[in-house]
């Protein structure tokens, strides 16, 4: 077996939610001296970048993105102790949490998880976090980004106190807000002042992306 | 205050609804606010939690909301639900007395291994059921036809009592043995709920009412919907049904389209008819379009919508659902397209009264 054909049963694998096998993939693949960073990117990345598509299109469901990031987080296992991690190539730096008095986190650790993959530094704060834990976790980790999510209509209310918040912190212009959950919309992120909103998760990663770019003066 | 019930004097609840029902037409569209917290927030409560564990506070917010929207469908106190849904099955849980919750909340599922499962078993409602007939029977004594929540048979109700969502999400391709067996159990305790409530309740003057968000195309696929949750909806459902209740109320909360597309929506008996209410994810024209012919359609307008936009956008959004709405041979209520937001302005929700008014008029 090449090494493409490798990458492309891991990819394989990780799609089809078979974490053993990934798991002995990824393992064959450090045993022939591929480089481990090299196997994540070609070939565990795009498996990710299948199911986000495909439960953009409608293909894939909840469960599906589920049993993938299981098989990922199996080769991220094998591979990521191998991998000698450049600061600089961190795609950008995640503060993300459900906003204070909801629990609905099951869309949150979805983003988390493909935020990982993606290559990104995410400080997860968990769900029902209050807002002044947001404020104060930006102070000190200094995110490009702070994602917020909410499902409920009584907590989405949560979202421009926030801002409002950092505002008053003085700490609005150093970070870009985005948010995320059923009853939010583009024009209720306009509405409230955040920098960017994504429908699902596969939205979010392109989201934060751009929005990264954004903060550092790239786009 | 609440003896004279003078908004009503033209058709009160059950008369509009039962009229509905039976093909014929109130004066003008009924407005039917599916009203839980929001009736804690019109009575100055800092949080939900009082409404959601005391049946006297959840009755007189209920009334006071239906009097002051005269609203024609009153809805159901929730006060003890948690009791049923989680604490009988031993799971924790959390009553909404911080101020942004919503709702109560599942802290502690009683399964999150497989090796939990070992020890899971049915439990018997009767013990856990004493609040939520407390309230329902107060509302009863007024007529104002209250709904029963059934949380059994969906993903939903088992995903946030026996076990957790994400846990479930994940067992429907890696355990798919357990979730068959976690939402057996479910439908078990949905039978059994159907008896305790038949023996206390009677069949007439309440409706079951159930809802589904975690089984809709948002998390899960058409076909895992047939597979999974509706062969135990369908005998929830089929046992009220036999038991001589003459309908249900269900609520397809959130993205059911590629469900109903597939035809499974169908398949969940709601009697002939019953209320059938989608999020706003489905559009009306489609719900009239399907269900207009069996079934009393509730109204779905963007419920945050309903919270944030002004008045005269919630009475245009309103009025465009009530033109498809009112095709409905069987009929059809205006309502928000999930709960009504607790937080909702008044006046916007007044804005939907006023839509039903001045849109809304049959002749």
């Amino acid at each position: 077996m090449s090494k493409v054909e490798l990458y492309e049963k891991l990819t394989q694998s990780i799609v089809a939610g078979d974490r053993e096998t990934t798991v002995k993939l990824a393992q064959d693949a450090l045993a022939r001296g591929y480089d481990a960073f090299e196997t994540l990117t070609q070939g565990c990345v795009p498996a990710m970048a299948t199911m986000s598509d495909r439960y953009d299109k409608g293909d894939a469901f909840v469960p599906d993105i589920l049993t993938s990031s299981d098989a990922m987080y199996g080769a991220i296992g094998v591979l990521k102790p191998h991998i000698k991690v450049d600061p600089t190539k961190v795609p950008g730096k995640i503060v993300i949490g459900v906003v204070e008095g909801d629990v609905h986190d099951i869309g949150k650790n979805i983003v988390k998880t493909l935020l990982d993959v993606a290559g990104f530094n995410v400080i997860d704060l968990g769900r029902n976090v209050p807002l002044r834990k947001f404020v104060d976790t930006v102070k000190e980790q200094k995110p490009d980004i702070l994602a917020m999510s909410a499902l409920m209509t009584t907590t989405m209310l949560g979202i421009p106190e926030e801002i409002q918040m950092l505002k008053e912190a003085g700490l609005r212009d150093n970070v870009k807000v985005m948010i995320g959950g059923a009853p939010l919309s583009a024009s209720y992120a306009e509405k409230v002042g955040a920098d960017g909103y994504a429908p699902n998760a596969p939205q979010a990663i392109k989201a934060a992306e751009n929005l990264v770019k954004a903060h550092r003066g790239l786009a | 205050m609440m003896s004279d019930y003078w908004w009503l004097k033209e058709t009160n609840p059950i008369d509009a609804i039962r009229l509905l029902l039976d093909g014929g037409r109130p004066e003008r569209v009924p407005f039917c606010p599916r009203i839980l917290g929001h009736a804690a927030k019109i009575m100055g409560y800092r949080t939900l939690g009082e409404f959601y564990e005391f049946p006297k506070v959840a009755v007189k917010g209920i009334e006071i909301a239906t009097e002051m929207y005269q609203s024609y469908l009153p809805t159901r106190s929730m006060a003890g639900t948690a009791e049923y849904w989680m604490k009988a099955w031993g799971a924790e849980y959390m009553l909404p007395y911080q101020p942004k919750m919503g709702s109560i909340t599942l802290v502690k599922p009683v399964v999150k291994t497989p090796e939990d499962m070992e020890k899971l078993q049915v439990p018997d409602p009767a013990p856990y059921l004493s609040a939520m007939i407390e309230g329902t029977e107060l509302l009863m004594a007024k007529k104002m036809l209250p709904w029963v929540f059934v949380p059994a048979g969906w993903l939903s109700a088992a995903g946030y009592s026996i076990t957790e969502p994400e846990t479930i999400m994940f067992w429907i391709h890696k355990q798919p043995d357990l979730v068959h067996k976690i939402l057996d159990m479910s439908a078990e305790f949905g039978i059994r709920l159907a008896e305790c409530f038949v023996k206390k309740l009677g069949t007439e003057g309440w409706i079951p009412w159930d809802a589904n968000p975690t089984d809709s195309n948002t998390l899960i696929s058409a076909d895992m919907f047939a597979k999974f949750p509706m062969p135990r909806a369908i005998r929830v459902h089929q046992k009220f049904l036999d038991m001589g209740c003459p309908m249900w109320a269900t609520h397809w909360c959130s993205d059911h389209n590629k469900t109903m597309a597939a035809g499974y929506v169908d398949k969940v008996p709601l009697g002939k008819p019953g209320i059938i209410h989608f999020g706003t994810e489905v559009p009306i024209e489609k719900i009239v379009e399907r269900y207009g012919k069996r079934h009393l359609i509730m109204g779905n307008v963007d419920p945050p919508s309903i919270m944030t936009k002004s008045f005269d956008e919630v009475v245009e959004l309103s009025k465009k659902n009530i033109e498809v709405g009112m095709r409905a041979e069987k009929g059809y209520t205006l309502s928000a397209g999930c709960e009504l937001p607790p937080p909702a302005p008044p006046a916007n929700v007044y804005a939907m009264v006023k839509a039903c008014r001045e849109f809304g008029k049959y002749s």
